[in-house]
């Protein structure tokens, strides 16, 4: 039972542990990842349904006392997270192990891809801040592999610069710990949440602002984004879509679980700081989307700029929202990714066409917040959030960026339609296939989300903040 | 021992920073490493510095001794020692791999090449 | 540029040393201070001054194996150490120890940590002593 908690970190690691000794000259493991990956949802899932069945589950690493121990903590939203996760991270892998070439799986990109599941889902996953911390080091510390995997000019440059970023980052977050730590006395989220009620003067403000600009910096705010696009257009798109999937998703996730521990409480300086640079990172990614002509470049600016919504959200303070809008983003913009990368090379075969064309259409849609789709579901409840915390301007701010983001896809979706046609390099049924998978999964979660948001509404915004 | 520590934290985290906005890719380097270590000795000043004990549990009832410093935050220190490590070690591959590919190991040059 | 006589002497000397003195380190961990990170870099910088002093190709003859197997096979270690506690009913990563013998799984882990680190920085070390026009770039 306390176990389920651990699996998912555990399992991948297990996993790459398995491929690197078996790694001979040549190997490039495309089975044993994927097996991986299925492993992790089939163990991510059953946590999910345990824990939607019974409630938040604690784990404390080797028995030890509270503040003394790794601590992890699956709630309803974090293990739905990590499940989703794991299935879009999946589905990365299948369409990485196709369209990628030879030399870079012979690197270890699977049991690379391996590390960044085990260290997201126990970033996800971990109840206390410095374990956060630790999680979320290793798992950026793995995707800097990934991004500079091969070894190109571009994606060396690229991957120094969003290494060095990165450190900055990290060394303001291990700041914040530190001085956490030394302020409250605990490091367990929901215990400093309590303690902060009682505190008052400066250093709360510093404690949260530090760690404000750590997370800001991961999860590509405003000023801060430009290491976004490189990092995300230099490496070949099976990489990018992984990464899309996880890096920025886990960091906006950690800013929600340590904002709501570290910030002042209610109407704090640090939550409005988030809405208006959160607006301003929507409209600038989006705008910038539209200047750029390359469809890769494009996507990654979108990212930005969704993640720029994501951050309103969280400086909102409406939990339910931004765990809805991480979920949606996640699988929609992997969606986007991945026939990206199917870009080119569908050749003949219509149907495959049909469906990688098809995919690029719906998850745009779904990016833009039109009907059908999960992005509509959390757009509106977002919009629905906004107005109830009084904030016309920035609910305003996120619908502009949408109808940019939609203009910029569509344009998009045009140019690769002709692009497909031309030229011919052939591709197998696999990545068509994910492609179809993924809109369908958009499609559905438009569809059925009516119950299921209410549920997730009253779990959520309890469990998450607790 | 209290003033001594914040002092050395500000002077490795402005020499850090004055070391970052170098060209040169090892100088920007070792000024993270700097930046990282004096984030290391901030946590590890954040508990508070006692010059009685180490934390180890000793005697039959493996008590901690009277006095003894929180064994909290050296073990975050140590685990952010060993992250910033293996970042570090990271770093040096990527910058050598880097500068090899381009010849040149002057940042801006670096980056106008790979626009090119 | 050819390393010095007293560093090559040196360095044959050192290598055996340095590698039981981190045993030993290793084994001190289990009540007091030292363990597996710090006999693992130990370790690690023996063999590296052997590269240094000889070649990057001499020293990886004195490796057991691969780097790579090296750490697969600690990370494999600590994984394993964790999962002792489950036939016991405890939680992942619970010390199981043997009272007689005063042994547990925090020694495997610590076991798997040394050569976790010790691979790591072989891999590291072993491919920046490499000089220019040395095999393997």
């Amino acid at each position: 039972m306390t176990w389920l908690p651990v699996l998912p970190v555990v399992v991948p690691l297990a996993m790459a542990v398995f491929m690197a000794l078996t790694t001979r000259f040549g190997s490039e493991h495309r089975v044993k990842g994927i097996i991986g990956g299925l492993l992790h949802a089939t163990v991510s899932t059953l946590l999910f349904a345990t824990v939607a069945h019974q409630g938040t589950i604690e784990t404390r690493l080797g028995s030890f006392p509270r503040p003394f121990t790794i601590f992890f903590e699956a709630t309803p939203a974090s293990a739905g997270l990590v499940a989703l996760m794991s299935w879009v991270v999946t589905a990365a892998l299948v369409v990485a192990t196709a369209t990628m070439d030879r030399p870079r799986l012979r690197r270890g990109f699977h049991s690379i891809a391996q590390v960044v599941l085990a260290a997201a889902s126990g970033a996800l996953l971990s109840g206390d801040l410095f374990n956060l911390f630790v999680w979320f080091e290793l798992m950026l510390t793995a995707s800097f592999v990934l991004v500079t995997l091969g070894s190109t000019p571009a994606q060396l440059a690229s991957g120094f610069k969003y290494l060095l970023i990165s450190l900055m980052a990290s060394v303001f977050f291990l700041c914040a710990c530190g001085l956490a730590y030394g302020w409250y006395g605990n490091l367990d989220l929901a215990k400093i949440a309590e303690l902060q009620s009682s505190f008052s003067g400066p250093g709360p403000n510093m404690i949260g602002g530090l760690a404000l600009v750590a997370l800001a910096i991961k999860s590509a705010m405003f000023p801060m984004y430009a290491w976004l696009p490189d990092a995300y257009t230099a490496p070949p798109p099976g990489i990018a879509a992984l990464l899309a999937a996880v890096s920025t998703k886990v960091a906006a996730f950690a800013l929600l679980r340590i904002g709501t521990a570290l910030f002042p409480p209610a109407g704090g300086l640090w939550f409005d700081i988030l809405v208006w640079a959160g607006a301003a990172t929507t409209i600038a990614g989006a705008l910038a989307a539209i200047a750029i002509n390359d469809v890769r470049r494009r996507l990654a600016f979108l990212l930005a700029s969704q993640m720029g919504t994501v951050l309103v959200a969280i400086g909102l303070q409406s939990a339910s929202v931004v765990v809805l809008l991480i979920a949606h983003e996640m699988v929609a913009m992997a969606g986007l990714f991945f026939a990206v990368a199917a870009l080119g090379r569908t050749g003949s075969s219509p149907v495959a066409r049909l469906a990688v064309g098809g995919g690029f259409l719906v998850c745009a849609l779904a990016v833009a917040g039109i009907p059908p789709t999960s992005g509509f579901v959390a757009k509106f409840a977002f919009v629905q959030a906004g107005l109830l915390a009084e904030n016309p301007l920035a609910v305003g701010a996120v619908l502009l960026s949408s109808l940019l983001s939609l203009f910029a896809l569509l344009q998009a979706w045009q140019s690769t339609a002709h692009e497909s046609e031309k030229s011919g390099a052939k591709l197998g049924w696999t990545v068509p296939a994910v492609c179809a998978a993924t809109a369908a999964l958009t499609l559905a979660g438009g569809l059925l989300a009516g119950p299921a948001v209410s549920g997730l509404k009253e779990t959520v915004q309890g469990e998450v903040l607790r | 021992m209290t003033i001594v520590l914040p002092a050395l934290v500000l002077v490795l985290f402005a020499s850090g920073l004055f070391l970052i906005q170098r060209h040169t890719v090892v100088k920007v380097l070792f000024g993270i490493v700097l930046i990282g270590n004096a984030a290391n000795l901030l946590v590890f000043s954040s508990a508070g510095m006692r010059l009685a004990a180490p934390p180890i549990l000793e005697g039959k009832d493996y008590a901690m001794p009277p006095g003894a410093s929180d064994p909290v935050a050296q073990a975050l220190v140590l685990t952010a020692i060993v992250i910033s490590f293996a970042l570090t070690v990271l770093a040096l591959a990527l910058a050598r791999r880097l500068s090899q590919s381009m010849g040149d190991d002057d940042l801006d040059k670096i980056d106008e090449e790979a626009e090119l | 540029m050819i390393p010095s006589l007293v560093l090559r002497t040196w360095a044959k000397l050192l290598v055996p040393l340095t590698f039981l003195f981190s045993l030993w380190i290793l084994y001190r961990g289990h009540n007091s201070p030292g363990g597996g990170f710090a006999g693992g870099i130990l370790a690690a910088t023996g063999v590296a001054l052997y590269g240094l002093a000889y070649s990057v190709a001499e020293a990886r003859k004195l490796l057991p194996a691969q780097p790579l197997a090296l750490i697969g096979a600690g990370l494999g270690f600590s994984v394993l150490s964790g999962f002792v506690a489950y036939f016991y009913n405890r939680t992942f990563l619970t010390g199981i120890w043997n009272a007689d013998l005063k042994i547990g799984t925090p020694l495997l882990f610590d076991i798997g940590v040394y050569l976790l680190v010790f691979g790591v920085l072989m891999q590291f070390a072993l491919t920046f002593e490499r000089r220019i026009g040395e095999e393997g770039e």
